[in-house]
């Protein structure tokens, strides 16, 4: 393919991609929020409670769920009790976090004023007394408010975020985001090669070190897969979401691969520019390490001691790095060799 | 083993590794690892470079 055919070919599909993204904006524009300014004085929230009001269009026959988010770069100094009525006065959602990001179950709702009541709470009295009056089980002792309640000033933002429960936004999300992924891969890999063919180009030498290097990753990946069956088979699991035990596994596998390439010099085509290569490796590697940092500083990346999938940013940065490091290495070695 | 007689050709038309890689549309690494004797190329490979340095198979690829 030509160079000039594959950059139209990528920005296609990035702009394909879009042209669908309205729909998540749409799929996501029923958001509520909310910020209250708590003072935490010798261990009393003021105010202590707070309630607003949010309009809701709801079809009877369709299945809502709410996103709840009030998760800060700074953790609040008391735990955020939150009840959410129906314009019938009906308590579709009740629950207390210090900070919070989740879905709750898909339910039927009704059309009309919903209300959302939030309670700030600095004591256990307090929060055993919420836990009865809403139905809701006191985790074993309570809570240990001496470890979380600080006197200071705090500013929470409690979004609302109401969506059709069959309508998958993530899914659609994730997918858009694989379309703008592969649309810029197109163009980069075309940017990156010299004269007009978009395709790389590999000598009969470097096809073989190929086939090598596909086996060393297959090979790889089929191990890690086997030692993660071992470990299900024996009851060990891991501190890791599954969605990165298979991202990572894949990243092996990938590691390998480009290890064995690096080292036969089968990595870059004859017709890619290795600079220009290891520019978009940086500039990736940059960007990943921003989005790592800040799911790390908003305590995303490992949740209840689980390393979540937030932490693919690091695996991808990792990964590039490697690439940067075998690359370096390998020409070193070159460097050494001809001057010997 | 290293194909001395190859590298001797090469640098007998003042040519260097990358430009005979050019010549034969190879990566300069494939022509490295041929005088060092790391890769045994593919005749039509080792026909490329005989014409590229207008010498014959027996000349540089015979031992």
């Amino acid at each position: 393919m030509k160079k000039r055919n594959a950059i139209v070919l990528g920005a296609g599909i990035i702009f394909f991609s879009l042209i669908l993204l309205p729909i998540l904006i749409y799929g996501n524009s029923k958001e509520n929020s909310y910020t209250a300014n708590v003072l935490i004085e010798n261990g009393v929230a003021v105010p202590a409670e707070a309630t607003y009001d949010f309009e809701l269009k709801a079809d009877e026959d369709d299945v809502y769920k709410f996103n709840l988010d009030w998760w800060q770069d700074e953790e609040p100094a008391f735990i955020t009790g939150m009840c959410i009525k129906d314009p019938d006065g009906e308590t579709v959602f009740v629950g207390t976090a210090q900070m919070m990001s989740c879905d709750t179950i898909p339910q039927n709702l009704k059309s009309g004023k919903y209300e959302a009541e939030l309670t700030f709470i600095t004591d256990n009295d307090t929060y055993t007394a919420y836990c009865k009056s809403h139905d809701l089980e006191v985790s074993g002792d309570g809570v240990d408010f001496s470890e979380i309640v600080k006197d200071g000033s705090y500013k929470v933002d409690y979004r609302i975020n109401v969506e059709k429960a069959n309508a998958n936004y993530t899914a659609i999300g994730i997918g858009l985001g694989i379309m703008i992924g592969i649309g810029s891969l197109i163009i980069i890999l075309a940017l990156t090669k010299n004269g007009d063919d978009a395709q790389s180009k590999y000598d009969e030498r470097q096809q073989i070190a190929r086939g090598k290097a596909y086996r060393a990753g297959f090979y790889t990946m089929g191990l890690a897969v086997l030692v993660m069956f071992v470990l299900e088979m024996a009851g060990i699991s891991l501190p890791i979401e599954r969605s990165l035990t298979y991202f990572m596994i894949f990243v092996l596998g990938g590691l390998a691969l480009i290890a064995v390439n690096i080292w036969n010099d089968s990595y870059f085509a004859m017709n890619e520019n290795p600079i220009r290569f290891v520019i978009v490796f940086a500039l990736i590697s940059l960007f990943e390490l921003m989005v790592g940092i800040r799911y790390l500083r908003t305590g995303q990346m490992v949740v209840n001691g689980i390393l979540t999938f937030r932490a693919m940013s690091f695996v991808v940065v990792f990964m590039l790095l490697f690439v940067l490091a075998m690359t370096l290495i390998k020409r070193l070695k070159d460097k050494r060799e001809e001057e010997s | 083993m290293k194909n001395l007689k190859l590298k001797a050709a090469r640098a007998g038309m003042d040519l260097s590794q990358d430009e005979l890689a050019k010549k034969v549309g190879v990566s300069r690494q494939t022509i490295n690892a041929i005088e060092k004797g790391d890769y045994n190329p593919t005749i039509n490979l080792c026909i490329a470079i005989c014409r590229a340095l207008n010498k014959t198979l027996d000349e540089l690829f015979w031992e």
